[in-house]
């Protein structure tokens, strides 16, 4: 199901941005531009607001962004991944280094799937590892469709 | 005021009693941690006795138990509440206590929801070795 919705032009080999603020621009950039965000401005903004409600970090160097509301017209997702990592506030203090970005409409019933489908990935050191050495978009979407089998 | 509030929880229903609660206590400014446990003995147990693959059921049981997480921490965020989730696999008791020591947890709530016997009773094991064992206060709402 994630390799379904993970596109090769979805995703960002090698994020620029060290923080947090400075790597959900650089993803929303990209949803611009695939036409999944719209007004780019309002969607950071409520992205921001909902990730000072509560961290979408995971614990070991994940980080899964995630937004429903009616004013996105498909469900989509992004994944770029920081090699030097970028603090999302974690549980255990680590840095995010791969990050999910995902955003569906309120009522989206693929929405709750995917996401405990991305973190059931990431639990796992292997898939982490694996990703985190990805060197082309394609390997990433390799090493994905390979895990859900 | 406590800071680091931990609710662990096994069934959603103990969360779904937890947040029909929660606004009658002075909740703001804490830190609050959701956690799911999954007990891998209880699990084998269970998959032997339905003639399941055992790691099919985790699989099964963490994807529930991550969606049941995001269900509910979009919940706690309308209310305004800050919360962070984790999910563990193992030994219930062990991972509790330790999460309770790696997140610097002051109060961990457990929901007073009426459940079966053996429920009960496990409810009051993890209790018991979180007082022998751990600094945390414990609330029963």
């Amino acid at each position: 199901m994630i390799s379904e919705l993970l596109k090769r032009e979805s995703i960002i080999v090698d994020l620029k941005g060290s923080t947090k603020e400075e790597v959900l621009k650089e993803l929303i950039e990209l949803g611009g531009r695939l036409g999944c965000i719209g007004d780019k401005e309002m969607f950071y903004n409520k992205i921001l607001e909902l990730e000072n409600l509560g961290s979408s970090a995971l614990e070991k160097g994940v980080a899964i962004p995630h937004i429903r509301d009616n004013f996105i017209s498909e469900i989509f997702l992004l994944f770029g991944i920081s090699k030097q990592g970028a603090q999302f506030d974690s549980i255990d203090g680590q840095p995010s280094k791969l990050i999910f970005f995902i955003g569906a409409k309120r009522n989206d019933k693929a929405y709750l799937p995917l996401l405990s489908r991305i973190s059931r990935m990431c639990s796992y050191a292997e898939n982490r590892e694996a990703l985190l050495a990805a060197r082309t978009e394609q390997e990433i979407i390799d090493i994905i469709k390979k895990w859900e089998g | 005021m406590m800071r680091r509030i931990l609710i662990p929880f096994i069934q959603s229903e103990d969360i779904e009693d937890i947040l029909k609660k929660i606004d009658n206590y002075d909740y703001k400014g804490g830190q609050f941690y959701l956690v799911r446990l999954i007990e891998e003995e209880a699990a084998m147990l269970v998959a032997r006795s339905m003639g399941k693959d055992h790691n099919a059921l985790i699989s099964e049981l963490e994807e529930e138990g991550w969606s049941a997480l995001y269900f509910f921490q979009e919940e706690f965020k309308k209310k305004g509440i800050n919360l962070r989730i984790s999910l563990k696999i193992g030994n219930s008791v062990k991972d509790l206590i330790g999460a309770v020591k790696e997140y610097g947890i002051e109060l961990v709530l457990f929901s007073r929801r009426e459940a079966d016997g053996m429920r009960m009773q496990a409810k009051e094991k993890v209790v018991e070795h979180l007082m022998m064992d751990s600094d945390a206060m414990i609330m029963i709402i």
